[in-house]
């Protein structure tokens, strides 16, 4: 045994899988990496074969040692016989190194390719794909699937042909040994392949049982221990605890059912081996008697026995084994077809001297088949501030999404400078375009590396100088340790203000020609108001803003402001103006002016 | 102060006084753990008794010719292994049941004393930490626990055992089996230092890179807008590269390490044909020995294996006990005085007398601050971010105690009173709203589990949000969190506001409780709140005027400090005062904002 068997059956999940399911051409996915290690696969198979042999040779030699020297008193033959046994188990040792190390070389190789290549391709899928699917589950198939390929690589392919050798090597000895006592000796065979079939079913379905109740328990510890400010605030810690202490019984119980059938593993094993060796000893004792069988080949014979159970137990779990492989190649593959529809521009158009007038004409888009955004025509002029106000729902932050093109539009066109979006290269256009989002992300690591994410080769010279200009230094320079402090998972460390003056200090260094702000719903204290809004004054100098305004302080800096309803433009015009013309825009403007 | 628990210092502290205090867990199952001990001695003598009747029947039968009872043999053997198959299920089943039993007690309690910790010590802590230790800790324990005791007696019991036999049988065998156990504990050794390490430099990596490919799906959104595509690339696949690298390094070092045993096992069956057939030949030892030490010598093979992976998972529990007991021997820096008594019903009266507050030395928080509140007053609280508002308010329900001064409720100290009575009383909106994954209903009925259904609806209907889970499908039976429905940051508010109001405290406390809801909202939650906070105290944080202006008092807080004090127009009063300069900076931007 490998103890590969244990922990086969405890991560055999995938019982909803067929393997006829798997799609043909996500094998040729896999087969594609494979190919390019041919040579060192088949050197991989190659040691294996040999290592199997000198494995066997063992047996074969203290046969021989007993009945052609022991038995005759030869001790030159017996010291031959030991010098081949040291050489035998040498060879195992060496091949079985370079059996193993190969094929884990192979198995790590590949799949290292198969994750740089998926996260790549992750990489390159628009937002939409990444607002339709959870992290956990994208997470889950870079990370666990595609180590399960890799034991399917390694261990399971190389293994369980090594398993097959040996069981095939084994019965082929045995029965040049002696046919007869060979056959009694495989009615060894079907009990173990059976009963550790059966056993390996019934632990399976026990461990299932197990991770689902241990999943319970973590749910429960994790709930508690993020809500626990809360939890004793109200005052729930016994009920919290009563609750726990009966998940963790059932926890209990559940792996007492699966210690049932795992205790079971190890009598078993000794049984068959004890089995084999009685039954070789008595059919072939009565054989050596009768003379038709050597007391060497019974020794011989003894050893060969015991070594039916690692591979046979092995054997019997190969189909889950290749199951949870399989389950998990459909599920990467499955990723590695999604096609991008945004895609780089064939035939690149770059402006020169660019000057930053975006136009909307004729925009029409919907995500699937609700339209948000109705024929829409708009001209932002360079070095304008343009606003779009409107109530939720009416494709404010939509729009954000198509002039970033991380949507592509449905119908008619957005240009800059009059060259259409989707003519620009990628990267040019995200240097052109920063965009302050609502939800503000922060990476965690230094504050100094968030806003370096802005343009990664500016200097620390320059992110303080920036920071100064967006007022963030100040707070900057009071935190323990200044600049370098990290900021913790998505920014927890940092007030909901101070995220924001990150989050202009970062769009601020990436010096855009066009700005586009979406502006944060959630208020902040009285002080930090003035910081953001004199800051936002830095922000928006020189530049062609489109911002999304939901406080009117912000509104006062727009030069024209803009009434979206139903992803159509109802009003433009400066405040005044829409004060006087537009229905929509005094009612939502009264609205704010009530508190 | 009290930190979080220590993390990732290598203090190596002695195996034994840790594993004492196990074993005082395990005292109460001290007669199944002698029943174990027994069942490990007899499973182990019996099966030392194969090889046995392997010598006797092959010199006393075979050889002889007198195989008329060598079945008798083949099932005495059988028999053997049928019982030692019994004593070892009994020994894995009862002893994983005292485990289970053990780490059950120890995760109960670890619990309970976590939730007796305080805000100091959360403040220090990561959740992800803290959770491991509950659940991979204690499940590591657990695998100790139910395994090494048992496996390492038996293993060791068969080596003892085996060279018993052989002195026994032939001291010149004996003396050659001693000449062995070198190069077993060699083995033992390199795959104990050598094998296992790189495995957990392995996971290590693995860690790295879930948690890369973790922040960056989350912010995938910020990649793309900054055009980062390339550079995150290149991190990852300088990760992943890592952990292939250590990977195949591993499978190197294991590739060498683990079929050793093999290696061992036949130059020790080599050397024993080998020295053993001399004998044999010699007329010194029979042939049936030899096949019995041979089949002997097979057995050593999981001693050798299981004992290097034991050293393993012993230092792994010492390790993982050791954080555990870190937490648990952690004692809550708030905690009920010997004498305290409960808190009587509250009338209102709030007094902080000379309260100063740090959560590090040196850098004050709050700097002797001052209040008296009368019964039913409603006191609001403004000042810049981190100048210590919530704090101030944290002291009250003590999730923290002052370092110096003094706070009396109704004339009680409250460092007097029992902590449970005083948080029953004193509710409190945290900043940052939490909700666990239950129902609605659940969740605003948290703080009082036995809540009528009137009284729920009734306290949603004042927080504004009884109209939305109304429109819910399911009503007040939706499920929150990651499966359930989506709600935004206002509406999480309301429901945490309906909580509180769900415990009808006797104080209450709002820390920002209104910042993300909308205004209109709002106005209304004012209007109903009005009739909450009439007749109790009431402290509130907040940024939007209208609140502040009609508090009974306001407290200008900054850098720890009472600055002013007053009602809204006596603070107006105020030349050159900071509320003033606030107010006026918000009319200033004219159009009523509100900041």
């Amino acid at each position: 045994m490998r103890g590969g068997f244990g922990r086969r059956i405890r991560s055999g999940e995938e019982e909803d899988f067929s393997l006829k399911q798997l799609d043909k051409r996500a094998l040729k996915f896999l087969f594609k990496y494979l190919k390019r290690h041919k040579i060192k696969l088949s050197v991989a198979i190659i040691s294996m074969v040999i290592m199997t042999l000198a494995s066997l040779a063992g047996p074969f030699l203290i046969k021989i040692a007993v009945d052609e020297y022991i038995m005759v008193g030869d001790l030159e033959g017996l010291t031959l016989i030991f010098a081949l046994m040291v050489g035998a188990y040498g060879a195992h040792w060496l091949f079985s190194y370079f059996q193993t190390y190969i094929s884990n070389w192979i198995g790590h190789t590949i799949v290292g390719d198969i994750r740089e290549d998926l996260y790549e391709h992750l990489q390159d899928l628009p937002i939409d794909f990444y607002n339709k699917h959870s992290t956990g589950d994208m997470m889950a198939r870079v990370t666990h699937d595609v180590n399960a390929l890799s034991d399917l690589v390694s261990t399971g392919f190389v293994h369980l042909l090594s398993d097959f050798f040996v069981i095939i090597g084994i019965v082929i000895i045995m029965l040049y040994l002696n046919v007869q006592l060979a056959l009694v000796s495989f009615i060894t065979i079907p009990f173990i392949f059976f009963i550790v079939y059966y056993l390996g079913k019934k632990m399976r379905v026990a461990y299932r049982d197990v991770r689902e109740r241990l999943a319970d328990l973590n749910a429960d510890v994790e709930q508690n221990l993020s809500g626990i400010r809360l939890v004793q605030a109200l005052n729930r810690e016994n009920i919290n605890t009563g609750k726990f202490s009966k998940l963790s019984w059932k926890n209990l119980k559940a792996n007492l059912k699966a210690a049932t059938y795992f205790s079971l593993l190890f009598p078993v094993m000794t049984l068959s081996k004890v089995f084999g060796e009685a039954l070789v000893l008595g059919y072939g004792g009565w054989g050596v008697v009768q003379g038709t069988v050597s007391l060497g080949v019974l020794i011989a014979f003894m050893d060969y026995v015991r070594r039916f159970f690692g591979p046979l137990a092995d054997m019997s779990q190969v189909y889950n084994t290749y199951q949870s492989a399989g389950a998990s190649l459909d599920r990467i593959y499955e990723y590695m077809e999604v096609e991008s529809p945004i895609h780089e521009p064939e035939e690149p158009e770059v402006p020169e001297n660019l000057q930053g007038k975006v136009s909307f004409e004729d925009v029409t888009f919907g995500y699937d088949d609700e339209v948000i955004i109705n024929d829409l025509n708009l001209e932002i002029q360079p070095g304008e501030i343009f606003a779009l106000v409107g109530q939720t729902g009416a494709g404010k932050t939509t729009i954000v999404n198509i002039i970033t093109r991380l949507y592509d539009v449905d119908e008619g066109r957005l240009t800059i400078d009059g060259v259409d979006l989707r003519r620009y290269p990628m990267k040019l256009l995200r240097k052109i375009i920063s965009v302050v989002p609502q939800n503000i992300f922060l990476f965690d690591t230094s504050i100094k590396e968030n806003i370096r994410f802005g343009r990664p080769d500016a200097s620390d010279e320059e992110i303080v100088q920036v920071a100064k200009e967006v007022h963030a230094h100040e707070f900057i320079k009071n935190l323990p340790e200044g600049y370098e402090t990290r900021v913790g998972e998505e920014g927890v460390k940092l007030s909901g203000g101070q995220k924001q003056l990150v989050s202009f200090a970062r769009a601020m260094l990436a010096d855009p020609k066009i700005l586009i702000l979406d502006e944060a719903t959630s208020s902040v204290d009285a002080y930090t108001e003035v910081m953001i809004q004199d800051a936002m004054d830095k922000l928006l100098e020189k530049r062609t803003v489109l911002m999304i305004a939901h406080r009117f302080a912000t509104l006062n800096k727009a030069d024209r402001i803009g009434v979206l309803k139903k992803g159509r433009l109802i009003d433009t015009g400066s405040h005044e103006e829409l004060m006087e013309s537009s229905e929509v825009f005094k009612r939502l403007y009264e609205k704010q002016k009530g508190g | 102060m009290n930190k979080g628990p220590g993390k990732g210092k290598k203090r190596k502290s002695p195996m034994l006084p840790t594993l004492l205090r196990l074993g005082s867990y395990a005292r109460k199952h001290s007669v199944k753990i002698l029943g174990v001990m027994t069942a490990v001695f007899i499973s182990t003598a019996l099966g030392l008794v194969p090889p046995w009747l392997i010598r006797y029947g092959i010199d006393n039968m075979i050889m002889t010719g007198n195989i008329e009872r060598l079945w008798i043999i083949a099932v005495i053997m059988v028999g053997t292994a049928l019982l030692k198959g019994f004593f070892d299920f009994v020994k894995s089943y009862v002893s994983e049941f005292i485990a289970q039993s053990i780490i059950h007690d120890i995760r109960v309690k670890l619990y309970e004393h976590l939730n007796k910790l305080s805000f100091s010590f959360y403040d220090e802590s990561r959740t992800g930490d803290l959770m491991a230790r509950i659940t991979t800790d204690t499940d590591t324990l657990r695998n100790f626990l139910g395994r090494v005791s048992s496996f390492v007696t038996e293993n060791i019991l068969t080596i003892i055992g085996i060279l018993i036999i052989m002195l026994f049988w032939d001291y010149r065998l004996g003396l050659l089996y001693i000449m062995i156990l070198p190069l077993m504990v060699f083995g033992m050794y390199m795959y104990s230092s050598r094998v296992r390490p790189m495995f957990r430099k392995v996971r290590k990596r693995f860690a790295k890179l879930t948690e890369m490919v973790q922040e960056n799906f989350v912010g995938m959104e910020v990649i793309k807008l900054f055009g980062r595509e390339e550079q995150q690339e290149k991190k990852f696949n300088k990760q992943n590269r890592e952990y292939v690298d250590i990977s195949i390094k591993a499978s190197k070092v294991s590739a060498l390490w683990m079929p050793y045993v093999h290696f061992l096992i036949g130059l020790s069956t080599a050397l024993i044909v080998w020295y053993g057939g001399r004998l044999v030949i010699e007329g010194d030892i029979s042939l049936g020995m030899l096949a019995g030490i041979i089949s002997y010598i097979a057995m050593l093979t999981r001693p050798v294996r299981q004992t290097g992976m034991m050293i393993n998972l012993s230092s792994q529990a010492t390790a993982a006990s050791e954080r555990i007991f870190n937490v648990m021997d952690m004692s809550p820096e708030v905690k009920d005085a010997p004498d305290a008594h409960g808190l009587p019903p509250v009338r209102g009266r709030v007094e902080y007398k000379d309260v100063s507050f740090s959560y590090k030395k040196g850098k004050r928080v709050l700097n002797c601050i001052d209040i008296e509140v009368e019964p039913g007053e409603t006191v609001a609280i403004v000042g810049p971010t981190g100048s210590g508002k919530s704090t101030l308010l944290h002291l009250l329900p003590r999730f923290y105690d002052p370092d110096e001064g003094k706070i009396l409720i109704d004339g009680h100290d409250i460092k007097n009173v029992t902590i449970d009575s005083l948080r029953k009383q004193v509710g409190i909106v945290l900043q940052h709203t939490f909700l666990f994954g239950a129902s609605i209903r659940e969740n605003i009925s948290y703080g009082r589990p036995d809540a009528s259904m009137e009284d729920i609806i009734r306290c949603a209907k004042i927080a504004q949000i009884h109209d939305f889970i109304g429109s819910l499908p399911l009503g007040y039976e939706t499920p929150i969190g990651e499966r359930g429905v989506d709600i935004s940051g206002g509406q999480r508010q309301r429901l945490a506001m309906a909580r509180v109001l769900l415990t009808d405290p006797g104080l209450l406390i709002l820390d920002e409780p209104t910042s993300s809801v909308d205004v209109e909202t709002e106005d209304r939650m004012q209007e109903a709140m009005k009739e909450v906070t009439k007749d109790r105290t009431t402290f509130v944080i907040s940024h939007r005027l209208w609140t502040v202006r009609n508090a009974d008092k306001i407290l200008v807080l900054k850098d720890g400090e009472i600055v002013e004090r007053g009602d809204h127009e006596e603070l107006l009063q105020i030349e050159d005062g900071f509320y003033r300069k606030i107010y006026q900076h918000v009319l200033k931007d004219k159009r009523g904002d509100l900041p």
